[in-house]
């Protein structure tokens, strides 16, 4: 059997075996995602400010943006700042609708007591089309509730009472970029401004595209990042401290997956200097 | 960060980016480029391709129409003019149905599909995973001897270049986006890092429109080397006398 | 081509000047009014390019089932493909359609019997209570408010039933429409969770095979620049796999100092000399002076 084969089927069985377990362990501390918690824990509760999520992955990305999509979208529900989700690229749309559910199943199982409803805690508009230009428009907007338009079920954004007071850009206390396309932070960062100010961009990226969030960290440009699932797993693990009755949710089990595999990974890069050394030798 | 004066920076560079791109335009001294390996290896590739009586891939990744598939298109340029010369099919992957037009009326306007092996465009998908999957499909159909990873590259990148490698394939690769890099220095032959990629097609086809673009270039970031040693300058003195 | 290099200096030097130009400048000449319409336009003739491959792809793969060429076969799983998928996504946004205008009208009566609480019979009030709140339990809080302009008309008795009747009419066709449609639903969501998703996801999962084997190969003590990545990468994997960062909270630090310090410097580095290039290449085609251009 060749050694790249050998190789993938002990690979597999590393990052099967705590997915089957489901279980997990405490995730490294991130710092980026600290930071990250911090910025929307300390935003006060309610009182006309509005949360806006763009949900820009697709099928391939999933796995590492949905978690962090999600623990955003949880902390902003808990904080009671009305959330509206949609997204800029066409394979995200169906995602918008199923990372809702699956945070409100879990609230939901948490505290049956506490409804979120539709239209008051938050809504989905689904795809708009047009990236850059719908974007700048965003920005600039002095109707923004209007400019959105309706939502999934044909229902416009202006008739749900909480989004009526939506005018401006300014008035959103916290935007977050959920991706791992390329092109696509560079053009939030160009496009989404509030009177001459960066907006407050949080941003969720893939394990790939950590390096280049950084040059926007350093200079506050984005106040806050989740870097692939760690980040995600980080911050779930702060709900959890911070909300005691919380669940767990997959992306603690994912990390210890994912931390399963780069050990094994490190493993690997010991092997092949012994055998680059043992080479060398009888060379 | 404040972004109040955004405008007016941006307009004044701009000017002078203007001014400075029409002034070299036609740049008459004698200008060396910098010698750069991947760059001088691109003959090598086309070479071994035509020894090996195999073909060439010519991918731009998932560059849309924009700066960074035109300075592909340079690069693309030079190595169909030596696949000519060499009789070797050149296959070009595409994921952008604006680019595959642009390179249908690019090749007939510099006639080379009339040469006895034309070059083939394959669109195959604007997804960029179903574009690596299709990708992989044509490299180990065609069993490509030669692979140039040329333009903007993302997740699919590592996959584009493993399954040349698992060809043998002689890679070289060139990404504006620096995460993608370390990926192609591990898998391919030779990279060409950010603006490498732009340097790359003057330094091949000796254009003096091209080099004097080179020279704007270099000249552009020389003054934001010095906007921003002066501004570090002023930040200091100003800290120390206040 | 000079059209077509007319157009697109045109094109360019719009949005070039209404970023640059102050916003009250714009004003008086009207633009800041046409700008979202002239934004529209450009979404719009960018979404025409959809119906324009759209039918494009339609064309050559048709032809090639139509003559029987080599691969037709693959043609026709396209052209299958393409078609499910719109029809069936098609009518299950129709349903969505149907069963928000059910929602909305629950909603509406819920609404006005909630304020008029004497306003019909005990068993008629449990009934229309009934319906609404199973159109509220999908939680949809918007309602039509013609519908509450006419219904502060009614009056106990007849009226009342007859809107109850309305009302039970609208559940029905709701009930209809989503048991014809449930079909297209199913078809839409097993075409998009059984089918897309996880072939999107496996070719993404490829690449963690991909980095093992490219991990094992690239990375050995062969020079010192190999050894240099080589110690980096190990620091940032140490600084976040949980089993080795837990034992020492140093290396969540080291990790992050690497990536704001180096890493920031030289990124920023390539970034500015590939903007900068972007930025001279685009002004070379914007003004048509590009040699490389089709055409030219």
């Amino acid at each position: 059997m060749k050694a790249p084969r050998i190789i993938y089927i002990v690979l597999f069985l590393t990052l099967l075996v705590p997915l089957i377990t489901a279980r997990s362990i405490k995730p490294a501390y991130n710092v980026a995602a600290n930071r990250t918690f911090d910025f929307i824990e300390a935003l006060p509760e309610g009182s006309n400010q509005f949360g806006l999520l763009f949900l820009d992955y697709g099928p391939g990305t999933q796995a590492e943006n949905q978690p962090q999509a999600s623990v955003i979208f949880e902390h902003l529900l808990r904080k009671k700042i009305p959330t509206i989700l949609l997204t800029t690229y066409a394979l995200g749309e169906k995602f918008t609708k199923e990372t809702a559910d699956k945070v409100l199943t879990r609230l939901q199982l948490e505290d049956p007591s506490r409804q979120f409803v539709y239209g008051k805690d938050y809504v989905i508009l689904g795809y708009r089309p047009g990236a850059n230009l719908f974007l700048q428009g965003i920005s600039q907007a002095q109707d923004l509730a209007a400019f959105l338009g309706k939502d999934i079920r044909a229902i416009p954004l202006k008739s749900y009472e909480p989004f009526q007071g939506l005018q401006t850009l300014s008035q959103v206390t916290v935007i977050g970029e959920f991706t791992g396309l390329v092109g696509f932070l560079n053009s939030y960062m160009q496009f989404l401004t509030i009177q001459g100010t960066t907006a407050p961009l949080i941003h969720g990226c893939t394990s790939i595209t950590i390096p280049e969030t950084y040059i926007y960290a350093d200079t506050g440009q984005l106040r806050g990042t989740l870097e692939g699932v760690s980040g995600a797993a980080y911050y779930s693990y702060l709900l959890q401290e911070r909300f005691t009755k919380r669940t767990a949710d997959d992306s603690l089990v994912i990390n210890t997956s994912l931390g399963m595999g780069q050990l094994y990974i490190l493993l690997l890069i010991a092997l092949g200097n012994i055998i680059e050394f043992a080479r060398r030798r009888t060379s | 960060m404040n972004l109040e004066h955004a405008n007016i920076y941006t307009g004044t560079f701009l000017f002078l980016s203007f001014v400075i791109v029409i002034y070299y335009r036609r740049y008459t001294d004698h200008v060396s480029v910098r010698r750069i390996a991947a760059v001088e290896m691109i003959s090598y590739g086309v070479a071994r391709a035509a020894e090996a009586g195999k073909t060439i891939v010519f991918t731009t990744g998932i560059s849309t129409l924009g700066p960074v598939f035109f300075a592909c298109v340079t690069l693309l340029k030079s190595v169909l003019m030596k696949a000519k010369k060499l009789h070797v099919p050149v296959i070009l992957p595409q994921n952008s149905p604006e680019c595959v037009a642009y390179l249908e009326s690019f090749l007939e306007a510099h006639e080379f599909n009339e040469s006895a092996c034309p070059p083939s465009i394959q669109f195959l998908s604007e997804d960029q995973f179903a574009f690596a999957s299709g990708y992989m499909g044509l490299v180990h159909r065609h069993q490509t001897e030669t692979a140039f990873l040329f333009g903007q590259f993302a997740g699919e990148s590592l996959i584009l270049s493993e399954a040349g490698r698992q060809v043998q394939a002689f890679q070289i690769a060139g990404s504006v986006s620096p995460e993608q890099v370390p990926f192609f220095i591990c898998t391919c032959d030779y990279t060409l890092i950010g603006e490498e990629l732009f340097a790359a097609g003057a330094y091949l086809s000796g254009d003096k429109s091209d080099i004097g673009n080179l020279r704007a270039q270099d000249i552009l970031k020389l003054l934001l080397m010095v906007l921003i040693a002066g501004g570090i300058l002023w930040r200091l003195c100003s800290e120390v006398w206040s | 081509m000079r059209l077509a290099a007319v157009v697109t200096f045109l094109s360019g030097l719009y949005f070039v000047l209404y970023f640059l130009l102050p916003e009250s400048v714009l004003s008086s000449w009207g633009v800041m009014a046409l700008h979202p319409a002239i934004t529209q336009g450009y979404i719009v003739v960018g979404v025409m390019a959809f119906g324009v491959g759209i039918i494009n792809l339609s064309a050559v793969h048709l032809r090639q089932i139509f003559l029987g060429k080599k691969d037709a076969l693959f043609s026709f799983v396209l052209i299958t493909s393409l078609l499910s998928t719109i029809i069936f996504g098609l009518l299950d946004w129709h349903r969505e359609l149907v069963l928000a205008r059910f929602f909305q009208k629950a909603k509406a009566y819920q609404t006005f019997f909630e304020a008029h609480p004497d306003a019909m019979s005990d068993r008629e009030t449990a009934s229309v209570h009934a319906l609404a709140t199973e159109g509220t339990q999908l939680r949809v809080q918007a309602f039509d408010p013609s519908v509450i302009t006419q219904l502060t008309q009614v009056t106990q008795g007849r009226e009342v039933a007859l809107h109850l009747a309305a009302l039970v009419a609208v559940k029905e066709d709701a009930e209809k429409e989503s048991l014809q449609t449930s079909i297209a639903a199913a078809v839409s969501s097993f075409l998009h969770e059984g089918i897309f998703v996880p072939l999107g996801s496996s070719m993404f999962a490829l690449l963690s095979f991909y980095i093992a084997s490219a991990a094992f190969r690239a990375f050995r003590l062969r020079s010192f620049e190999a050894a240099l990545l080589m110690v980096t990468a190990v620091l940032v994997v140490f600084g976040q796999v949980s089993f080795i960062a837990s034992h020492w909270d140093g290396f969540a630090l080291i990790r992050n100092w690497l990536l704001t310090v180096p890493n920031t410097a030289a990124f920023r580095g390539i970034s500015l000399g590939a903007s900068v290039a972007s930025i001279v290449l685009a002004i070379r085609v914007w003004l048509s002076m590009d040699n490389n251009q089709a055409g030219s």
